[in-house]
């Protein structure tokens, strides 16, 4: 037990996103309740670009792990955290303007920076252990914030019904998730992934099947409800609805990505190595060659569901949620392949384009509901006349949303896309596709909206300058990795192994 | 300098763009007018193309190549590459596209409102037409397919009659999904041949020699394969074309675009169906095409029935000329079907001359709405008293259409049923009652609006402006300089089809 | 393979008799009771008290963060105990972990303490 022969250097960021969460929790009590706390997201935006600037100097290292592999630092960890911070830091920018003295609905200002902060640490715990325990503490540490960011708004009513309505559906989710990973260790006494690997495999042949596809369905449905895809996916039009923008934006994406970060650290990891070698069809990977059908499955009900509900909302933020349901199905899609080579970048890359035009998405949103004072996607009419640069940016985020060239989230699909029929699974690909094609429907209500409805006011909308910032920011990463895909793919693949994240070291 | 032509022409709309976006947006003289200049420069390109095209050379011409990025997909890194190149197929194409994107620019002068942003639209529209037909790989294609859809989208719903909004929606879902049939297919193709190039492509299937089609290989692409890629690639261009019974979008297009825009989709765009479905449907999957040529060209008689049956019974003249190009692009189908030399001249032929003829037509029927605010025929009638110019062209364009000899339509459906007849006379036998079908609607429509006696309201219509006069003189010079000189168009494409037409055995 | 579900019968037959007791005792005591009922046996035990209004009145939210605070206090007494039994054999690493502990609960004291939510007004 020789604490000082571990590297802890390589919890750098984590400490400084800890260190930063408690030092702004501490100024922010002993600060007298009139000050503007906005200097708070400053500091915690110093922080996070402190922490990123860690993570990229250790990106592309040999894997290290402490602590028995409760944290390790690999390249999978790596390419998640990235995605992470920047995404925390343009949230931030955007929660500057949006915590402003004249928005009286959230009193606790200091704490919605403080409290991202602490889900940012969940996250980024989530992303990098090999135990079970750490990243079910990395998950709950992430939920619990987003529990009471989702409810910030204190006195606002749809606030607390999706505060509320969030919590008992996490919990449940929760605790099937615990349920699932009970199985799994009560079959292989240990919560350390590579060991579980190990005995799994043989536990397996032993003929304890029954017992490890129940822990993965168990697994499989608790997480979905990060990542809201079905069966799982009911809190989301409520919660996003009632969630502030800001907060709704880090739903919709970080938690997300997150969500998607210990899925496919656990799964691939714990359930990789089963072979089945008693079938009539000769041996096969339990994992990639028959658990993944009920993965394709969620996937296209994701799809399907989110598109078609989608089309009938008329609040701007439910209308999200519903997209955003249907982009975690296509997310799932290279999960379905699980393994081929390209999946990591297949993942990793839809995630960036992801977060670029959903966030700018947000961002725009944000804007435009503060300054009419409704959520309903008539507040969008007449946009263009008012502000045609936000116009174009929101169409340019909402065609890549839809998938249309040249936009990341145009070349996202393609590549996923690519992966599904590369191994055949031709039918997802084409629920897919249809499915893009119902989204052109509400993508382009709102389109519609902006450049063809007359709005009430002809009045010029003023964009602050930290809003316009991040709109700025989502245009750019938009249409530059949508026009050069290399961008993103060269770093991921020259920096970043992934396969390194089955190694022991 | 002149490998890069191609490219130049692919993005001198951009100069347009540039300069529009620095102009104030209340100047409409100022904008309409750097419009039109705007795309003069790819007109005048285009033609340096013609001059600079080398009748006698093989494949691909003016080539400019340029690494775009790589993808790793499973073990190795896919170059997808920025290549651009012209052949006698797309040539004739490029050019017919920057004509009519100049003479639809010119014709835009209507336009009511918001012509900044009009225009802008227009010319990002325009590239993406240029780039379908210079295209020589398949990512680039897709790209530009819809880089052409989406500034439509927006043209056709902001500028155009009432029901704009619900056309709009009607054409980007019907091509939205044949965007995606096409998507599949082409990522399904490059999967199973690894490549995205539209030539590698070819000479993978077709080689005996390659292991795509050698009966015992890993890769074998089979025959059902090879079959369902066809279909799908004639379903996804047979909705762009359109043909019976996948035209509904087109009418309802029609119906509420703004002519100039009309002048685009059935002057070019509905042509890059029926160029997509020989270069890369026939292209790549010769043999399937000769299998089902008997259906492509049943298909084809449908379309060609059927749209001069309803053209006959339309009240309103922009839905005459709606079915009337159903009608004609089922015309290019039978000259598909044929498989032979003769039969795909004619179909190239008819994409020209009917995007010609076409844009013409709907042309004429903006200026006489322009006047009378109406195109209905019973409304309309004794043009000819008041506007003998209008008139005139009107009616010529008419017989242009119907495929009087001298003009244009005449050689295209006399090379098309030639082929025909060789290969299917049954149902080009067929066919001819549809090319009488065509005089019968076209001299009703016509004659309506034109002769008879004047009533009171259209006594004093103004005859052709001078801007009018450029389109019309343009567009029925283009069509009798084909019409009486074919080869001008023929030798160029000659070159290509010698190439495509052993393959398909005819 | 029978070793292990040998466990989950284990588990199941308690979950059998967990619901066959309260079952069996209860209709046991149907048959065994006599059935005299008056309306006051029908009204809520509360120690003899007369009961007055409904039952469900909202209490005030400061006795549950009174009680979390307790709740976490005691824990952390819990925690404390074996550790410092143990301090000999535990070492620097256990002392570390300790004091960040103690640490986290102290700002959360704080901020309880500067949220005013000691103070019962």
């Amino acid at each position: 037990m020789d604490i000082t022969a571990w590297n802890w250097e390589v919890m750098t960021p984590e400490f400084i996103i800890l260190g930063t969460a408690t030092i702004l929790s501490l100024i922010d009590l002993f600060m007298p309740d009139d000050r503007d706390r906005r200097f708070l997201g400053i500091l915690g935006l110093l922080g996070v670009i402190a922490a990123g600037f860690y993570v990229i100097k250790f990106a592309g290292a040999e894997p290290v792990q402490i602590m028995n592999d409760m944290f390790r630092l690999d390249s999978f960890g790596t390419a998640f955290k990235l995605i992470f911070l920047t995404g925390v830091a343009l949230l931030f920018i955007l929660s500057i303007q949006y915590l402003n003295r004249q928005n009286q609905e959230v009193q606790y200002r200091g704490e919605f920076f403080y409290l991202v902060l602490t889900a940012l640490l969940g996250m980024m715990i989530m992303a990098s252990s090999a135990d079970l325990i750490t990243l079910f503490v990395g998950l709950e540490v992430l939920s619990v914030s987003s529990y009471i960011l989702v409810g910030i708004r204190k006195k606002h009513l749809y606030s607390n019904e999706s505060a509320f309505k969030y919590v008992v559906s996490g919990a449940i989710a929760t605790a099937i998730t615990l349920y699932g990973m009970s199985f799994i260790y009560g079959i292989t006494g240990t919560t350390n992934l590579y060991d579980i690997a190990e005995r799994l495999a043989s536990a397996y042949q032993q003929g304890f099947s029954l017992m490890i596809y129940l822990g993965f369905f168990l697994m499989l449905v608790g997480l979905s409800f990060k990542i809201a895809v079905v069966p799982y996916h009911m809190w989301a039009p409520d919660v996003y609805q009632g969630a502030p923008t800001p907060v709704t934006a880090f739903l919709s994406v970080l938690s997300k990505a997150a969500g998607f970060a210990i899925i496919i650290r656990i799964f691939l990891s714990v359930f990789r190595s089963i072979v089945n070698y008693q079938s009539d069809a000769g041996s096969f990977y339990v994992l990639f060659q028959e658990l993944n059908l009920y993965i394709a499955i969620l996937a296209a009900a994701s799809m399907i569901i989110g598109n078609t509900l989608a089309l009938r909302q008329t609040n701007i933020k439910r209308l999200m949620a519903y997209s955003s349901i249907a982009q975690a199905g296509y997310i799932l899609v290279p999960l379905v392949t699980f393994w081929g080579i390209n999946f990591f970048s297949q993942t990793l890359f839809y995630l960036v384009a992801y977060l670029f035009m959903t966030l700018g998405a947000f961002a725009v949103i944000m804007v435009v509901t503060t300054d009419r004072g409704t959520e309903d996607i008539r507040s969008f009419a007449g946009l263009y006349h008012r502000s045609p640069f936000t116009a174009i940016a929101m169409t340019i985020f909402l065609l890549s949303l839809a998938g249309i060239p040249i936009t990341a989230g145009f070349f996202g699909k393609f590549y996923i896309f690519m992966s599904s029929v590369l191994y055949e699974n031709y039918w997802l690909a084409a629920v897919m596709m249809g499915t893009s094609i119902i989204s052109y429907i509400y993508y382009f209500g709102i389109i519609r909206q902006m450049y063809m409805r007359p709005g009430d006011t002809e009045a010029r909308l003023a964009v602050p300058l930290p809003a316009a910032f991040v709109i700025a920011v989502g245009v750019l990463g938009t249409v530059a990795v949508g026009l050069f895909p290399d961008l993103v793919l060269n770093y991921l693949n020259q920096n970043l192994q992934f396969t390194d994240m089955f190694a022991r070291p | 300098m002149i490998e890069k032509l191609l490219t130049l022409i692919l993005l001198s709309p951009l100069l347009g763009i540039l300069v529009l976006a620095f102009t104030p947006r209340y100047r409409a003289g100022t904008v309409k007018l750097i419009g039109i200049l705007a795309t003069l420069i790819p007109l005048l390109l285009s033609f340096v193309m013609y001059v600079q095209f080398d009748l006698n050379a093989e494949g691909m011409q003016l080539v400019h190549r340029a690494d775009w990025f790589q993808i790793p997909i499973q073990d190795s890194v896919v170059k997808i590459a920025y290549e651009v190149g012209v052949d006698g197929l797309s040539m004739p194409m490029v050019l017919l596209a920057s004509v009519i994107a100049t003479l639809g620019a010119v014709a835009s002068i209507a336009i009511q409102k918001r012509w900044k942003e009009y225009f802008i639209l227009y010319l990002i529209m325009e590239i993406g037409l240029l780039g379908v037909f210079m295209s020589l790989n398949l990512f680039m294609f897709f790209i530009f397919f819809e880089l052409a859809l989406i500034p439509m989208f927006f043209l056709i719903a902001i500028w155009g009659y009432l029901d704009r909004e619900k056309a709009a929606m009607k054409f980007l879902i019907y091509n939205g999904v044949g965007s995606g049939i096409l998507l599949i297919t082409f990522v399904a193709l490059f999967i199973k041949t690894g490549s995205l190039n539209m030539a590698e492509i070819m000479t993978r299937l077709s080689d005996p020699m390659s292991p795509f089609n050698l009966p015992d290989s890993p890769y074998l692409i089979s025959e059902g394969l090879r079959t369902g890629l066809f279909l799908a690639l004639l379903i996804a261009f047979g909705i762009k074309m359109p043909f019976v019974p996948l035209h509904t979008w087109m009418l309802k297009s029609y119906q509420e675009s703004p002519i100039p825009m009309i002048m685009i989709s059935s002057g070019v765009m509905i042509k890059m169906g029926a160029y997509g479905l020989i270069r890369l449907g026939v292209g790549f999957f010769p043999q399937q095409a000769v299998e089902l040529a008997q259906w492509i060209g049943v298909l084809g008689l449908v379309s060609i029935l059927y749209g001069a049956v309803l053209a006959l019974v339309q009240k309103d003249l922009k839905m005459v000329l709606a079915y009337s190009s159903v009608s004609h692009m089922g015309i290019v189908l039978l000259g598909i079907a044929s498989m032979n030399a003769t039969g795909f001249q004619g179909a190239i032929f008819q994409m020209v001359s009917h995007g010609l003829v076409a844009a013409l037509l709907i042309f004429m029927v903006g200026v006489i709405y322009e006047r009378t605010k109406t195109t209905v025929i019973s409304e309309l009638g004794g043009l000819a008293k008041s506007a003998p110019f209008i008139s005139g062209v009107l009616l010529t364009a008419a017989l242009a259409s119907l495929g009087l000899p001298g003009m244009s339509g005449f050689i295209s459906e006399f090379q098309a049923f030639l082929g025909l007849f060789r290969a299917e006379p049954v149902l080009a036998a067929i066919g001819t009652l549809g090319i009488i079908l065509t005089a019968v609607y076209m001299l009703r429509a016509v004659l309506a609006t034109t002769f008879g006696p004047t009533p009171e309201k259209w006594q004093d219509v103004v005859d052709a402006r001078p801007v009018e006069v450029i389109p019309m003189a343009v567009l029925l010079g283009f069509v009798i300089l084909i019409g009486i000189y074919p080869a001008v168009l023929g030798d160029v494409v000659q070159g290509t089809l010698q190439n495509l037409v052993p393959r398909i055995g005819g | 393979m029978p070793l292990y579900t040998n466990n989950y019968v284990l588990v199941t037959i308690f979950l059998f008799l967990g619901i066959l007791l309260p079952v069996a005792a209860l209709t046991f005591g149907r048959f065994l009771r006599p059935n005299n009922l008056y309306p006051e046996k029908q009204t809520t035990y509360e120690s003899g008290v007369e009961p007055t209004g409904e039952s469900w009145i909202q209490f005030n939210v400061k006795y549950y963060i009174y009680a979390l605070l307790f709740v976490i206090f005691d824990v952390e007494t819990i925690f404390l105990y074996p550790w410092a039994v143990a301090y000999d054999k535990l070492g620097l690493f256990a002392l570390i972990e300790m004091l960040i502990f103690i640490v986290l609960l102290i700002i959360g004291l704080i901020y309880a303490w500067k949220k005013k939510v000691l103070e019962w007004k």
